[in-house]
């Protein structure tokens, strides 16, 4: 008899506490309901804020990195005298490797026309080292800048590189604009 | 084009670059109301002068080259993310999984349907989808959206938290036998699993909990996300990672041989929610399919030690002063909250450390100097950020104010754990058969084969 | 396999997994990150030797304007396009006078006499010393951007890097004529400008100079459009010019000589009418990274009047 009585209690005291249980999971997914991000977030490279520390090129969980350079061409001047591609102490403006300052010759000069050079970055190369785009920002326009590609970025939970930036110019950002090229946002948000 | 001459007002207004004059100017009402007049002017100015430039901008920001090869600028290619829809044909997936895992716990009670289905899980979770998002960092995810108002989850992601956890609510711990990648890669690295004491059993068992109560408020104060940094497993998923990550998972793999589950059992903080939530779970595993024969037969069959043997019926003399110990602890647990609550929170600012932000400014605080002369890449970095120092410190010192908070809410946290547990070692439970430990059983199903009981 | 060896087996593998987690805790502390290994060391060019260094920073004048468009010297005076306004300010920054312009002004000159040219977009307005409005000139095409303008006894100069090309007026504000910086050897392309982006200065003795900065190249014109010579330093050191489109902005010292301010790496030297660097005014140190080059003019004395348009102040540098 008080066996049974003892087996009720304890039902009970058991049916109480799943549902409370249930009740803070439910708790929790209202929560997160009421502010829930519609979209999701990746990581980008915001190329305002990059100090181009050269972190991008070993701290991503991918070997090679992720992050590799893209180029604005919109802004790009087309010169002959590039300083995200030739070394400054360049003997000839040639695509000779020791003028190039890429350390992976990841970056291809094309000749158009007098006067005018384009300049393209082979991602399949490109480790991300930021170094081109420290001479483009010296130099140049700023018209190379780095970005985590997509097609090959993890979508870690939590970036390793982000971890590690200096100038906390990794950022979450909607999936719905995935990319911060240079030329179509500008510094303080506006197109 | 009209040139007004506006001497006398401009004078006033816009003699910012000497600032004697222009707090004269604020102190004179007359000229106050002439400013009025003024500012409506400006502003209209302003106005026209932002859409001027906003029209502008929209138009290439400046006309190319004129090429006169016909060369195309070409454009810069953005490769898509991939696509929201494919994760919740994820979160669809790992739903399927766990259903079809009932249905093999539960109706067709077959050991090998499971075995299957963790496979597929590995392939498919681990291998394929490279570990993230996975329901154990999301955990992170989860603190980061209630304490940032910037970050809010994404609806995957929550599922990812919250689907296995009501699903242990209602049939014990699916998650971990079938779907868990990292519980899966370990569970078939099992060779031979040894016992582990009791005594060890619990206090490596007590990691999990410190572990999930940093993660927390690492994640809370947006420091960092520690459960994925360490993921043993994720480099091996990926097959690409830092030298060292890879040396931890070989390490958890080889314990594995020999520890069943390590990552399991003594490390992964989901494992504090799923076990607590399987206590209370509405049906559990059952190693006999119908009526328990007591043929000893499943004892050594689970290789997590999570078969409770029945109780021996001597133990029941002591069960008076079992009741008494009991309720003496029960009255302690609130003394163990405060006491850890305390210590911990002693501890706040070695915690903090963590966070980069607090780290800098403390090292800036301690060697001034460095802030001039350290050829350091993060303090030239943040030298030529602009920043001065005290803005530095104020933000770290806004961290540090709620890492205080939290290590006291993680202390006390520790303290109930603790609690808890000891008074736990005087709760006393008759049972009369083999049972799986709801708490602890993975539903991986092993002892379902043992049972010689048929259908 | 015996059970102690098994216990001491995972023992170690337990110390391996502590060491692993003590080691990447600490090397991401830090005093223990590594420096860039692809570091790309520019300092080496934004250290100027100090020898070289003639000018000293004397005044700076801040001015709480939303953007900066122009500035220009005449008399003790310094004229200065801000935000929709014209300034006049002596050169202790006491604001002298003030007008409001309907549209947003790009770049001003004032002549020897006095005379006042603001460009915009692509039309501008000529004043005499008194404002009252002398002409406007006839507007070009949308594609037009003004980008400099400057003005002899009865013509004015306009550059427009918009079209890339240099526009002859009257004093009328009539069309006369274009420089399209063509040359019989380099005859496909003209001005190379990159980006806005392209400035002309008249000097002491009428001479015509623009920059075709896609070259880094000073050129010299006729008044009315022919070439007459050139000279070009393109060099990422100091003794030339870098980058895509430099120099940005020059102006004439007294004397002949050419003030250069560069963007990307923003430096103002003085060059001599030959092209030899004779002096650095301010090195890039002197800036924050910014991406703006200073417009400059110079008074009768030789002294430098730079607009820094990152900074939002006017900084005057002596002779020392
Ligand atoms: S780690 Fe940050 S600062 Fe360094 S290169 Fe990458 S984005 Fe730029
Ligand atoms: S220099 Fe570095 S970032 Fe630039 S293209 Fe080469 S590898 Fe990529
Ligand atoms: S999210 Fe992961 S894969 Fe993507 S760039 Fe960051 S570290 Fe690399
Ligand atoms: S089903 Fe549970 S009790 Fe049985 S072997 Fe698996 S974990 Fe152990």
């Amino acid at each position: 008899m008080s066996e049974t009585k003892k087996h009720t209690r304890r039902d009970f005291v058991r049916m109480g506490a799943r549902a409370s249980i249930g009740f803070a999971l439910a708790g929790v997914a209202g929560f997160s309901l009421v502010d829930l991000n519609k979209e999701k977030y990746v990581w980008q490279i915001d190329p305002f804020k990059c100090t181009q520390c050269g972190r991008c090129a070993d701290h991503c969980v991918l070997k090679p990195s992720a992050v590799k350079c893209v180029h604005a061409f919109a802004l790009c001047g087309y010169c002959d005298l590039c300083g995200g591609y030739l070394k400054p102490e360049a003997k000839e403006r040639t695509t000779a490797a020791e003028n190039q300052l890429c350390p992976t010759a990841a970056i291809q000069r094309k000749y158009i026309e007098d006067p005018y050079f384009e300049y393209v970055i082979d991602e399949a190369l490109c480790i991300g080292c930021a170094k081109c785009v420290k001479g483009c920002g010296s130099f140049g326009n700023g018209s190379l800048h780095l970005q985590i590609r997509h097609d090959l970025c993890d979508d870690c939970n939590e970036c390793a590189i982000a971890r590690v930036c200096p100038s906390d110019a990794i950022v979450r950002v909607s999936i719905d604009e995935p990319y911060m090229i240079k030329g179509n946002f500008s510094k303080d948000g506006n197109a | 084009m009209e040139m007004r001459k506006e001497k006398e007002i401009s004078n006033i207004q816009y003699s910012v670059l000497n600032d004697e004059e222009k707090s004269s100017a604020g102190s004179n009402p007359l000229t106050h109301s002439m400013l009025n007049v003024h500012y409506l002017s400006f502003i209209i100015f302003f106005f026209l002068f932002l859409i001027s430039i906003t029209s502008f901008s929209q138009q290439q920001r400046f006309p190319k080259p004129e090429f006169d090869t016909g060369y195309e600028q070409p454009n810069t290619t953005t490769p898509e993310p991939r696509a929201l829809a494919l994760e919740f044909i994820d979160v669809f997936i790992l739903m399927s999984v766990m259903a079809l895992a009932a249905w093999f716990v539960f109706k067709s009670r077959s050991r090998r349907g499971i075995l299957f289905l963790s496979i597929f899980s590995l392939a498919y979770f681990g291998f394929y989808r490279e570990g993230c998002i996975c329901s154990i960092g999301s955990i992170q995810n989860i603190a980061l959206s209630f304490f940032d108002p910037a970050y809010s989850v994404s609806l995957p992601t929550l599922a990812f938290f919250i689907l296995p956890l009501l699903v242990t609510l209602f049939f014990g711990r699916l998650f971990c036998g079938s779907a868990c990648p990292l519980g899966v890669i370990q569970d078939l690295v099992i060779i031979k699993p040894i016992e582990i004491p009791r005594w060890l059993q619990k206090s490596l068992g007590l990691f999990p909990y410190i572990y999930l109560g940093i993660a927390v408020l690492y994640a809370a104060t947006g420091t960092d996300f520690i459960i994925c940094r360490f993921d043993p497993f994720v480099g091996i998923f990926r097959m690409s990672a830092e030298f060292h990550i890879i040396v931890l998972g070989i390490a958890f793999l080889l314990i594995g041989l020999f520890v069943a589950r390590p990552y399991c059992r003594f490390v992964c903080p989901y494992s504090v929610l799923l076990n607590w939530v399987s206590r209370f779970s509405w049906k559990h595993l059952s190693i006999t399919p119908s009526k328990c024969i007591q043929c000893k037969l499943c004892t050594n069959s689970c290789p997590f030690d999570a078969i409770d043997f029945p109780t021996d019926e001597k133990l029941k003399l002591n069960s008076k002063s079992n009741q008494r110990d009991f309720a003496l602890y029960a009255l302690l647990v609130p003394v163990w909250m405060i006491v850890f609550g305390f210590a911990v929170s002693r501890a706040h600012s070695f915690l903090a450390q963590a966070n980069s932000t607090v780290y800098l400014a403390e090292l800036l605080i301690e060697q001034p100097e460095l802030i001039s002369e350290s050829d350091n890449l993060d303090i030239e970095t943040f030298r030529s950020s602009g920043k001065t120092l005290d803005q530095l410190v104020e933000e770290a010192r806004v961290i540090q104010h709620e890492f205080y908070t939290g290590s006291w809410i993680l202390g006390i946290f520790l303290g109930l754990v603790i609690g808890v547990l000891l008074m736990n070692q005087f709760r006393f439970r008759k049972r009369k058969d083999y049972e799986a430990n709801k708490a602890d059983c993975l539903s991986c199903g092993r002892c379902m084969d043992y049972c010689p009981v048929p259908k | 396999m015996n059970k102690r060896l098994i216990s001491i087996f995972l023992g170690l593998l337990v110390l391996i997994i502590v060491v692993v987690l003590v080691l990447d805790f600490s090397s991401t502390k830090i005093e223990n990150r590594n420096a860039n290994p692809y570091e790309f060391n520019v300092d080496e060019f934004e250290k100027v030797d100090a020898e070289l260094i003639h000018y000293r920073e004397s005044k700076q004048i801040k001015l709480d304007a939303e953007t900066l468009h122009g500035i220009a010297y005449h008399h003790g005076l310094i004229y200065l396009l801000q935000d929709s306004l014209l300034k006049i300010i002596d050169l202790d920054g006491h604001l002298i006078n003030s007008f409001e312009l309907n549209d947003e002004a790009r770049t001003i000159t004032v002549s020897k006499e006095g005379k006042i040219l603001i460009a915009f977009k692509n039309y501008f307005d000529f004043y005499a010393d008194d404002f009252t409005l002398l002409a406007e000139s006839e507007h070009e095409n949308d594609t037009s951007i003004f980008t400099s303008i400057a003005l002899t006894a009865n013509s004015i100069f306009v550059a427009d890097a918009g079209n890339r090309r240099v526009i002859m007026y009257d004093e009328s504000g009539k069309k006369t004529g274009e420089i399209g910086g063509e040359t019989e050897k380099d005859s496909k392309h003209g001005f190379i400008i990159p980006s806005a982006y392209f400035d002309l200065a008249i000097n002491n003795s009428g001479e015509l100079w623009v920059v075709n900065p896609g070259k880094h190249q000073f050129q010299q014109y006729s008044l009315d459009g022919r070439l007459l010579g050139y000279w070009e330093k393109s060099s990422m050191k100091i003794d030339g010019f870098s980058g895509c489109c430099n120099p940005a902005h020059f102006c004439f010292l007294p004397n002949g000589d050419f003030v250069t301010s560069e963007k990307g790496m923003i430096r103002i030297k003085v060059h001599s009418p030959s092209g030899d660097l004779k002096s650095v005014v301010a090195p890039p140190s002197k800036f924050p990274e910014g991406i703006h080059a200073p417009d400059m003019c110079a008074d009768e004395d030789g002294n430098i009047i730079a607009l820094d348009f990152d900074l939002k102040m006017i900084r005057i540098f002596n002779l020392k």
